[in-house]
């Protein structure tokens, strides 16, 4: 596009100011006495670091209220169609943000394909659901919210219905969004998901607390370590960061159960022969509150899972100390108050 | 006064040249080019995002990063730039569009071969742990029999470790060998240690072979397509670009702006030259001239007749010295004061010049000076051996006519004569001074003799 002639003319007035302007101001700093300059300069930081640090004051306010409109948000059942169905009703907060069911229900009262699993550090994970399908947090929010049988919503139908809503004005504008729309109501409840995590004992314990663990747990963290658990459940979130296959060492879906299409794992994403029965190897974190575990919720207790992990990830045969050892180390895990 | 107006001058005249290529220079809208496109920071983004996968790889190979979280996430960044990189290059519909669809096949296959490597790496991990712990389960059963077993066992495990630094066949070969050991011996267990030998066959065989998957599909990743597509890739932007400047009228702004800076600076270079070189003209004849009468004065006469001796006793030439002294120019002086006396030496001058301008050739050439107050001297600075008497005596008589001539109006009263006297080189002297000596002596000679005169020296006018 060829600029105007005005649009020229102001460019090059402008420049010709600026230029004039640098002349004039080393002009005046060579000829102002350096005891002005020593003088003027403590003002001028003072003012800089006043400006700093009310935007930072600003910047924390905003974002705590960012988390309560999240908080509002996740746990309205408006969001749905229905408007029985919200976030939190199948991520229930006194249940480590899962539900403690096999099978969560769909808007139909009908069993899920994959058993719920908790989102409560979810902000450490690198990819999310069972299969690690989801490379982002925002995909998998835009799956749900858009699945026919969980909230079955049009992004833009609910924006408009939440902009009706003068609560949701008030708040929406002063947690500091400009508009109502799929990002910044996507962006609010992942805030509030964001938040979810806590520290736990063993955060503590690897800081260098070691009055935290009992005797007991600490040798449950030494086996832990001993058996190789560590080689998948590592890292921040001990786990959340690769794909490992299920059986490794024995198969876990024998002949005997009849194999459903959610057990092939990252296959029936991709259709790879090489990811057959591939899920995402999942966080431990607060892991010995949300039972039933794995995709399926076929383990009901931790040492049940345990035992499964041990036998078919490991090859190892436990024996029963070493199951109750690394479930009191898994204990440890949950978020302390 | 003169010269700090001219320089004033000068200072407007390049200020009213300057500014019309400084206005042209702001209208110049170059700086948009400069402005990186979005195109080329993503594929910046991506080559480095790229490399720092491989490293990740590597350090997680190496053991440096004990988790995978530094490369899930330098996983989600390259993620990232790579939706941001299909969303502007693919959206957009040109010539690269191939490229860009190679590039983002080949991140996928990457993206793929990673999750595989850390799944692998997860299991390497898992054995290499794991082994160790077996061995020492199974060691007190082989305390008393089966030490073939037990340095088997041990032997596997140590290659394990081994094979993680040096990938060598040996290894390989020494490891399936005592497996098969291992196998051989197995019935010699009691049958409920069997299971504990069973398992760890089983981890030593699982750790073989992952081991070399995983070495395969570290040098699938290290040496993957990807970065070779994009340097095309970039390759081809970079053409593009050039394209562009050249295609735009910018350039020709700042070729015009060059090519008349360079210009500017050429004429005033010229300038300043040419008036450099006038102005040494000028103060080397200023100092080589008589101010009064334009003749050459002492020092440069010195210096013509230094350089003519030197000559002289080099190539066998000759010269001669006449020295003038006018006779009767100190009553003008008196009588009609020092500005009438300047004149009249500005005739005699005049006259000298013109006379020796008369007969000097390129050959033989003429040095007219005034030496101070009425004296005056003709150099003869280079004569053939048998010219050298004739000529300068010649030209004496002729000097002496022309100076007893009458001089015009305002003068006419007064009579003014030529004492004159030569001395010939290298026949009277050999250095300056004697020269210079011997012409001196000759004149006062003539003086004596009654004025109006020229005598050429001779050695026995040493002794009057």
């Amino acid at each position: 596009m060829q600029p105007s002639f005005n649009d020229t003319l102001k460019i090059s007035l402008t420049r010709i100011l600026c230029v004039l302007s640098v002349l004039l101001t080393s002009v005046l700093v060579h000829s102002s006495d350096s005891i002005s300059l020593s003088e003027a300069s403590p003002v001028y930081l003072k003012s800089k670091q006043s400006i700093i640090s009310s935007v930072l004051d600003t910047d924390i306010h905003s974002q705590s209220l960012k988390i309560q409109l999240g908080k509002l948000l996740f746990e309205d059942p408006s969001l749905s169609k229905s408007k029985k169905m919200s976030c939190a009703s199948c991520h229930q907060a006194d249940k480590g943000f899962s539900d403690g069911r096999d099978f969560s229900l769909d808007n139909q009262g009908n069993p899920l394909a994959y058993n719920t699993p908790s989102i409560q550090y979810v902000a450490f994970n690198y990819y999310f659901g069972w299969t690690a399908r989801y490379p982002r947090l925002q995909d998998h929010l835009d799956a749900l919210i858009n699945n026919p049988k969980l909230m079955n919503r049009d992004w833009i139908e609910l924006s408009q219905q939440i902009e009706q809503d003068e609560q949701y004005n008030n708040l929406f504008i002063s947690a500091g969004y400009r508009d109502i729309s799929k990002q910044s109501i996507s962006d609010a409840i992942i805030q509030y998901e964001y938040s979810l995590a806590k520290s736990s004992r063993y955060d503590f314990y690897l800081l260098g607390d070691t009055q935290q663990f009992t005797e007991e747990e600490q040798q449950g963290y030494y086996l832990f370590k001993e058996f190789g658990c560590t080689s998948c459940h590592q890292g921040k979130n001990l786990g959340g960061n690769l794909r490992q296959k299920f059986g490794l060492m024995k198969p876990y879906f024998s002949d005997s159960i009849k194999i459903k299409d959610r057990d092939y794992g990252y296959y029936t994403t991709t259709g790879h022969d090489e990811d057959r029965f591939y899920f995402r190897v999942p966080s431990l974190r607060n892991v010995s509150n949300t039972a039933p575990y794995f995709h399926d919720g076929s383990a009901t207790t931790l040492s049940q899972a345990i035992k499964v992990m041990f036998i078919n990830q490991l090859g190892i045969e436990p024996s029963s100390t070493d199951l109750t050892l690394i479930e009191s180390f898994l204990h440890t895990l949950e978020p302390s108050q | 006064m003169i010269s700090q107006a001219r320089q004033a001058l000068s200072i407007v005249i390049a200020s009213v040249l300057a500014v019309p290529l400084l206005l042209i220079y702001l209208n110049a809208e170059m700086n948009d080019m400069l402005v990186s496109k979005e195109v080329d920071t993503l594929l910046l983004n991506i080559r480095q995002n790229d490399s720092e996968l491989s490293e990740y790889v590597l350090r997680s190979r190496s053991q440096l990063d004990q988790n995978y979280d530094n490369l899930a996430n330098a996983q989600l960044r390259f993620t990232d730039t790579m939706n941001h990189f299909k969303a502007s290059l693919l959206s957009s519909a040109n010539e690269m569009n191939v490229h860009a669809e190679v590039v983002y096949s080949l991140y996928e296959v990457r993206m793929i071969q990673i999750e595989k490597f850390k799944s692998l790496n997860a299991q390497i991990k898992n054995s290499l742990r794991y082994l160790p712990k077996l061995d020492e389960q199974l060691r007190p059963l082989f305390a008393n029999n089966n030490s073939i077993l037990s340095s088997a066992i041990e032997r596997i495990i140590i290659n394990s470790l081994h094979i993680r630094l040096f990938n060598e066949y040996q290894l390989k070969t020494d490891t399936h060998k005592s497996l098969s050991l291992l196998l051989q011996h197995k019935n010699n267990l009691a049958l409920n240690d069997r299971p504990l030998l069973d398992a760890f066959i089983q981890h030593a065989l699982s750790f073989q072979k992952t081991s070399n998957q995983e070495q395969i599909l570290i040098n699938e990743i290290l040496n993957n397509q990807l970065s070779i597509e994009l340097e095309l890739l970039e390759r081809m932007l970079t053409n593009q670009h050039h394209e562009e400047i050249i295609a735009t009228n910018e350039i020709k702004y700042y070729l015009i702006i060059y090519a008349a800076f360079l210009l500017l600076l050429i004429v005033l270079f010229t300038l300043n030259r040419f008036h450099l070189i006038n102005r040494a003209l000028f103060l080397k004849t200023l100092s080589e001239r008589d101010q009064l009468t334009n003749l050459n004065n002492r020092r440069s006469f010195i210096q013509h007749l230094k350089m003519s001796m030197q000559q002289a006793n080099q190539n066998e030439q000759f010269g001669a010295l006449i020295f003038i002294d006018l006779d009767g120019f100190k009553s003008i002086n008196d009588e009609l004061g020092h500005n009438a006396g300047d004149e009249v030496l500005k005739i005699i001058a005049q006259r000298l010049q013109k006379h020796a301008n008369s007969i000097q050739t390129l050959e033989s050439p003429i040095c007219v000076a005034r030496l101070g107050g009425d004296e005056f001297v003709v150099l003869f600075e280079r004569l053939n051996r048998e010219e050298v008497s004739s000529s300068t005596i010649s030209c004496a008589e002729k000097i002496v006519i022309m100076c007893a001539n009458k001089l015009p109006e305002p003068y006419s009263n007064f009579s003014l004569s030529a004492s004159i006297g030569i001395s010939l080189f290298p026949e009277h002297g050999n250095d300056i001074k004697t020269v210079l000596n011997c012409a001196d002596k000759a004149m006062y000679y003539s003086k004596r003799k009654g004025k109006n005169r020229f005598t050429l020296y001779q050695a026995k006018l040493h002794n009057e």
